[in-house]
C-alpha cells in the first residue's frame, strides 16, 4: 500500500489522529515556511504568519473536506494571513543577505559573480508587486498550478496567470542580465 | 501549468536558500496539533457522560411516573380497609386456592376495583404499597410520603429543565448559533454592522469569523462590504 495522500492523513487528523498531522505537517513545512518569509519583510514577522497558518489549519480541522488539493486549501489559509497582514501594514519582501546567497563555486571570482546574480534576482523578485510575487511564489514554491493559484488567491484563473506571467517575464529578465 | 515554469528562473530561486521554520515553532505547532486532538478527545467523553445522564434521568423519571398511579390508588384505598366485608360477595365464585395476583393484576387499577371475595387471599399477596401503608406508623407513613412527594418534585424539575434546555443552551453558546448560519449570512450581518457605524463589534466579528473560516474565498465585492479598509497589494 502507498503512502497516504494529503488528503487522506487531514481526513484522518479531523478524525482524532495526531500522527497524521504530524506527517502532513513534515510535508508542507520547509515549502510554506518559505512560501511565507519570502512574502513579508521579518523573519520574526513571518515566523508568526507561519505558525498562525498552521493554528487556523488546526482550529478548522473539523470543516475540513477534500475538495481540493490539501495544498491548495493549505495555501489558501495562508494567502488569507498574508491579506490580512497587508491590509494591516503594507507589504515587503524579506531581504535576502549572508547567507542566504552562498555561491557554490570555490572561486573567489565565480562566487561573488554568482553572488552577484542571487542579489540581482532577488532585488528583481523583491520588486514584484505583492500579487505577482505571491502568484510566483505558489507557483515555485508551493507547485500550485494557474487554477489552483486562482483558487488560493480568489482570483479568476485569467488574472492567475496573467499575474504569474508578468511575474516570470521580470524575472527572466533579472536571470538574463 | 507547466509552460509557465522557466528552468533558469527555477534554478535561480533555489539558489536564494532553503531555509526552514525554527525547531521551537515546529514543536509549538505540533504541540497544539496534540492538544486539539486530546481536547477533541475530551470533548467526546463528556458528551458521552452527558447522554448516560440522560438516559440514566430519563429512565428514573419514566420510573417515577410507573410508580406514580400506584401511589395514588394506594392513597385513594386507604382510607377504606374495611370495604371488602362490607361487599355483597360476588357473583362468579372465586378460584379458592389464594394465589398471589400477578404482576399485570396488580399494575391494572380495575383488577384492584374488583371486591376481594375474602379476607384470607389478600393477606397472601405480596406486600403491596396500600397494604405496607397499613402496617406502617404515623411517622414512616409521613416519611413515605415525604419521600414521594420528593420524587415527584424531581421528576417535574427534570421535566421542566429538559423543556428549557435548548434555549439555555443557545443562550449560552452564541457560537452555536453562528456556525449554524452560512458562511455569507455571517459576512452579511457583518456588513450590516458596518453600515451601522459599528465598527468594533464589525471588527470583532469579522476576526471571529477569519478562525471559524480560515480558507474563506473573499470575493472583491464583499471585502469591501466587510472589511474598515480595503488596502489590496497593487498588482
Amino acid at each position: 500500500m502507498g503512502e497516504a495522500t494529503d488528503e487522506e492523513l487531514m481526513l484522518a487528523y479531523r478524525g482524532g489522529d495526531a500522527a497524521a498531522f504530524e506527517t502532513l505537517y513534515s510535508r508542507h513545512r520547509a515549502r510554506l515556511f518559505r512560501f511565507v518569509l519570502r512574502s513579508v519583510k521579518a523573519r520574526a514577522l513571518a515566523e508568526e504568519l507561519y505558525q498562525e497558518t498552521w493554528m487556523r489549519v488546526i482550529e478548522a480541522r473539523g470543516r475540513y473536506a477534500p475538495k481540493a488539493r490539501f495544498t491548495t486549501w493549505l495555501y489558501t489559509i495562508a494567502h488569507n494571513q498574508l491579506v490580512d497582514h497587508w491590509r494591516k501594514r503594507g507589504l515587503s519582501l524579506v531581504s535576502l543577505e549572508g547567507d542566504e546567497l552562498i555561491g557554490t563555486s570555490p572561486d573567489p571570482a565565480e562566487q561573488a559573480q554568482a553572488r552577484q546574480a542571487l542579489e540581482r534576482f532577488a532585488a528583481a523578485l523583491e520588486a514584484l508587486p505583492a500579487l505577482q510575487r505571491e502568484a510566483f511564489l505558489l507557483h515555485e514554491e508551493a507547485e500550485l498550478s494557474v487554477a489552483e493559484i486562482a483558487e488560493a488567491t480568489s482570483c479568476d484563473p485569467e488574472a492567475a496567470k496573467s499575474r504569474l506571467r508578468y511575474a516570470m517575464a521580470k524575472l527572466k529578465a533579472a536571470v538574463d542580465d | 501549468m507547466t509552460e509557465e515554469r522557466d528552468p533558469k528562473v527555477s534554478k535561480r530561486y533555489r539558489g536564494l536558500g532553503r531555509e526552514e521554520p525554527p525547531r521551537d515553532v515546529d514543536e509549538r505547532i505540533l504541540a497544539a496539533s496534540r492538544r486539539a486532538t486530546n481536547a477533541g478527545r475530551h470533548r467526546w467523553a463528556a458528551s458521552l457522560a452527558a447522554a448516560a445522564v440522560l438516559v440514566l434521568a430519563v429512565g428514573v423519571a419514566l420510573h417515577v411516573e410507573r410508580e406514580e398511579p400506584k401511589d395514588m390508588v394506594a392513597k385513594v384505598e386507604a382510607p377504606k380497609p374495611a370495604q371488602p366485608a362490607a361487599v355483597p360477595p360476588p357473583a362468579f365464585t372465586p378460584d379458592p386456592k389464594p394465589q398471589a395476583p400477578s404482576r399485570e393484576m396488580r399494575a391494572r387499577p380495575e383488577s384492584r376495583a374488583a371486591p376481594a371475595p375474602a379476607p384470607a387471599p389478600q393477606a397472601a399477596p405480596a406486600p403491596r404499597m396500600e397494604d405496607a401503608r397499613r402496617e406502617r406508623s404515623p411517622d414512616e407513613l409521613a416519611r413515605t410520603e415525604a419521600a414521594a412527594n420528593e420524587a415527584r418534585a424531581n421528576s417535574e424539575i427534570a421535566a421542566r429543565r429538559d423543556a428549557q434546555k435548548p434555549a439555555a443552551q443557545a443562550g449560552a453558546r452564541p457560537e452555536l448559533a453562528k456556525a449554524q448560519q452560512s458562511p455569507e449570512q455571517w459576512l452579511e450581518r457583518i456588513a450590516q454592522l458596518r453600515r451601522e457605524g459599528k465598527q468594533e463589534e464589525a471588527d470583532r466579528q469579522l476576526a471571529e469569523f477569519r478562525r471559524a473560516y480560515p480558507d474563506y474565498r473573499y470575493s472583491d465585492e464583499m471585502k469591501a462590504k466587510v472589511e474598515r479598509t480595503a488596502p489590496v497589494p497593487a498588482r
